[in-house]
C-alpha cells in the first residue's frame, strides 16, 4: 500500500523579531489511506506549524524547506493558484473554534453549497440535496432544518459537526483535525471522535489529528508522532509508543495525567520547568533541561533519530529500562 | 462555622421579552478550612455562574451565601466590602487576568501593599509568594508574555494569596493548560490547602483532573448539583447516571484504541428544562417516576448524595432498566 502523504525532512522558520526562528526541523512521517496519523505535543512544539506548512497557510514571510508527496506531487513545490486547488478539494482543514471556518451570518445551507458549487460546479439544486446528505453524515438531527439555520443557533458540538461537513463537502482525500474536540465538553468530545472514526471507514478519508491530549490521540489514532520543540521525539505505532514509550518526554507526558484506574493517593508526576520558546531552544537534545534520564551529551549532542522496526526515536537511554 | 457556605443558592437572568434562565437551581455547598471542593459539569450547568455569584459578581436570586459568616452580597459601584477580601477568585484565562505591560513583581507588590504590608517586608513576601507556587524569585522582573500558560496560571494563583485569603474560588484553572502543566498546578492546589489551610472551590468540566486535586466533588446537571460525595468514591463508583457518563466519555490515553462512550442528545435549554429529572431524557435507566417527579438530592451512606430516583429506598420496583447503575456497567 503506498501512502497518500509523504513528508520528508519538512523545515519551517519564521520571521521573528531577531531574524528568523525555526519552529520545524527535520520532520518527516507519511500517511496511510484510510487510517488516522496522531500528531502530539504541548503548546508551541510545531505540530499546527507544520500542517499548515503542507497546505500554503503560514505567515507571510515564512521560509519552508523539505518535501510533502501527496498523489505524486511535491505539495511544497506548488504555486498559490495550485494550493487553491489543492484545498478544501483534495486536503481539507478542521480547527478547535468552528467559528473560525463558518460564516456567522450566512445559513448553513449556503455555507455547504458554496464549496461544491466553486469546486465541483455543482447546480444550485443538486449543491443543496448534496449539503442535506452531508449534515445526515455528520449525523445533524433534521438536516433539512439545518440547511436554513444559522452557526450560532447550534451547540458547540453540532457546530464542530458542521465544520466537518463543510470540509467533507469535495470528499477529500486527506482531513487535518487541528484540536478539533479540544473546546467541547467530555461527552461532546466523545461524539466527535466516533464520528471521524466513523468517517474514516466510512468514506475511506485519512486524518491527520493535531492534538495535546493523549488521550484523544490514543483513542482514534494508528500511529502517532511526538513532537517537542519543533522535532519528532517518538514516532511509532499508537498501541507501541503509548504502552511503551521510548522516549523519556513521551514517558513524562503519560506519566502527567491523571490515571483513570489507580488512587488519587499517589500525586501527578510532573515535567520541571516549561516547554522553550522558540527563540531560546536548548542545544543539544532540547528536552534534557526537563529530563530525568540526561546524561553529560544530551547538553551538546543532538540524539539522532533511530529506527527499530516500526518505531523511530530520538532518546539514547530507555526509560523503562533505566 | 464553615468558611464558604452556599444555601439553596439560585440565579436567574432576565431576558427581555423572553422566559428567564434560572441558571443556578438551588445549590447547596460549604467549603471548609484545608479542604478542596470540586465542582464539575458541562458547559451550561451553571457552574460559572455560581462561581460569579460566590464572589458577588452576579446577583442571586433566592438563597444565602455566608463567608466566614458574612453574607455575600452582589458587587455595586462602591468598594468590594473589607471582610470579603479573604475570599478571592482565579479566572480561566491567566493572559486577561494580569497586566501584559507591567513586571510580575509590581502586580503582585499592589496585591501585598492591599494587605497592609510595608516596603521592604513586601519584597520578601513576593519572592515568598512565587516560591509556593513553584516559581523563582526572578521571576518578579519579568512580564507575563515570559512565561508559559501554566506559569502564568499559577502567577495568577500567587496573587490571590497575597491578601492571605481563606477562601479561593478557581474557575477552570486548569482547562487552558497542557498536560504537564495541568499537573503542576493541581500539585500546587493541593498543596496549598495542605500548608496554608485555606479552602478552595475548584471548578471545572473535567472531572478526570478534579479527582486528582479535590476532596470531594459535586458534580451540576442544567442548574442542580445532582451528585455529592468523596473525590474517590465519586470516580470509581459513580450514583448518578450523568456522573456515569462523564467518566466513560473521558479517554484513556492506554494505546488501546478505545472509543469513549458518547452521551446521546444535548444540554437542554435551561429556560425551558425538561419535566421531572432533568437529565431524563438522555438517561438510559430512566422509568416512569422520572419523567413526573424532580428527584431530590438523596443522602445515601458514607456522606454521598444523589438527585436520582435509583437510590430511592422507598422506590417501588419499575421497569427492567431500573437497576442500580454501579451494577449495569457501562453506558450503551
Amino acid at each position: 500500500m503506498s501512502a497518500l502523504l509523504e513528508v520528508d525532512a519538512l523545515h519551517v522558520e519564521l520571521p521573528g523579531r531577531g531574524g528568523y526562528v525555526t519552529v520545524v526541523e527535520e520532520l518527516s512521517y507519511s500517511v496511510e489511506p484510510a487510517t488516522v496519523f496522531g500528531i502530539a505535543g504541548e503548546s508551541g512544539s510545531g505540530k499546527t506549524m507544520s500542517t499548515l506548512a503542507l497546505l500554503g497557510l503560514l505567515p507571510r514571510g515564512a521560509h519552508v524547506g523539505g518535501r510533502a508527496r501527496f498523489g505524486g506531487t511535491n505539495l511544497l513545490g506548488l504555486g498559490p493558484r495550485a494550493l487553491r486547488a489543492v484545498r478544501g478539494r483534495q486536503i481539507a482543514m478542521v480547527f478547535q473554534d468552528p467559528m473560525t471556518a463558518l460564516h456567522p451570518m450566512m445559513n448553513v445551507g449556503r455555507q455547504l453549497t458554496e464549496h461544491v458549487r466553486r469546486h465541483l460546479g455543482l447546480p444550485k439544486r443538486e449543491a443543496l440535496e448534496r449539503a442535506k446528505s452531508l449534515l445526515e453524515d455528520v449525523r445533524i438531527p433534521d438536516p433539512e432544518g439545518a440547511l436554513t439555520s444559522f452557526p450560532h443557533q447550534f451547540s458547540g458540538g453540532m457546530r464542530q459537526r458542521i465544520a466537518i461537513a463543510a470540509a467533507l463537502a469535495c470528499e477529500p482525500r486527506l482531513l487535518i483535525a487541528d484540536e478539533p474536540t479540544t473546546a467541547l465538553d467530555v461527552t461532546v468530545q466523545a461524539g466527535i471522535l466516533r464520528l471521524l472514526d466513523d468517517l474514516r471507514r466510512e468514506r475511506d478519508l485519512s486524518v491527520i489529528l493535531i492534538t495535546h491530549d493523549l488521550g484523544v490521540m490514543s483513542s482514534i489514532a494508528d500511529r502517532v508522532a511526538v513532537m517537542y520543540a519543533g522535532r519528532v521525539v517518538e514516532a511509532g505505532a499508537r498501541d507501541e509508543v503509548l504502552k511503551r514509550p521510548r522516549h523519556p518526554y513521551t514517558a513524562a507526558l503519560l506519566r502527567a495525567l491523571p490515571q483513570p484506574k489507580t488512587s488519587k493517593a499517589t500525586p501527578l508526576v510532573t515535567i520541571p520547568g516549561a516547554p522553550p520558546s522558540v527563540e531560546a531552544v536548548p542545544a543539544g537534545c532540547s528536552f534534557h533541561p526537563r529530563c530525568g534520564y540526561a546524561v553529560a551529551s544530551c547538553a551538546h549532542e543532538l540524539p539522532p533519530l533511530v529506527r527499530d522496526g516500526e518505531r523511530i526515536f530520538a532518546c539514547p537511554v530507555d526509560p523503562f529500562a533505566a | 462555622m464553615s468558611l464558604l457556605e452556599l444555601q439553596d443558592v439560585e440565579v436567574t437572568y432576565e431576558r427581555r421579552g423572553r422566559d428567564p434562565v434560572r441558571a443556578v437551581a438551588g445549590v447547596n455547598l460549604t467549603v471548609e478550612p484545608g479542604r478542596i471542593v470540586g465542582l464539575v459539569g458541562e458547559s451550561g450547568c451553571g457552574k460559572s455562574t455560581l462561581a460569579r455569584a460566590v464572589t458577588g459578581l452576579v446577583p442571586t436570586s433566592a438563597g444565602r451565601i455566608l463567608f466566614e459568616g458574612n453574607e455575600v452580597s452582589a458587587l455595586t459601584r462602591r468598594a468590594r466590602p473589607r471582610e470579603l477580601v479573604r475570599l478571592q477568585m482565579v479566572f480561566q484565562n491567566p493572559y486577561a487576568s494580569l497586566n501584559p505591560r507591567r513586571r510580575i513583581g509590581a502586580q503582585l507588590a499592589e496585591a501585598v501593599a492591599a494587605s497592609g504590608v510595608g516596603r521592604d517586608a513586601g519584597r520578601r513576601r513576593i519572592a515568598e509568594l512565587l516560591e509556593v507556587v513553584g516559581l523563582p524569585a526572578a521571576a518578579a522582573d519579568r512580564y507575563p508574555h515570559q512565561f508559559s500558560g501554566g506559569q502564568r496560571q499559577r502567577i495568577a494563583v500567587a496573587r490571590a494569596l497575597a491578601v492571605d485569603p481563606s477562601v479561593i474560588v478557581l474557575d477552570e484553572p486548569l482547562s487552558s493548560l497542557d498536560a504537564s502543566a495541568q499537573a503542576q498546578l493541581a500539585n500546587v492546589l493541593v498543596e496549598l490547602a495542605h500548608t496554608l489551610q485555606i479552602g478552595l472551590l475548584l471548578i471545572s468540566h473535567d472531572l478526570a483532573i478534579v479527582r486528582y486535586a479535590a476532596d470531594e466533588i459535586y458534580v451540576m446537571y442544567l442548574g442542580r448539583v445532582v451528585e455529592v460525595g468523596s473525590a474517590d468514591a465519586t470516580w470509581a463508583e459513580p450514583l448518578h447516571p450523568y456522573t456515569e457518563a462523564l467518566i466513560a466519555a473521558v479517554p484513556e490515553a492506554d494505546g488501546e484504541g478505545l472509543l469513549p462512550a458518547a452521551l446521546p442528545g444535548e444540554v437542554p435549554d435551561p429556560a425551558r428544562p425538561p419535566s421531572g429529572c432533568r437529565f431524563h431524557p438522555r438517561c438510559p435507566y430512566r422509568f416512569d417516576r422520572c419523567v413526573e417527579d424532580e428527584p431530590p438530592l438523596l443522602r445515601l451512606d458514607d456522606g454521598r448524595a444523589a438527585a436520582c430516583w435509583l437510590h430511592d429506598r422507598d422506590r417501588v420496583p419499575v421497569s427492567p432498566g431500573a437497576k442500580a447503575p454501579a451494577a449495569a456497567g457501562g453506558l450503551p
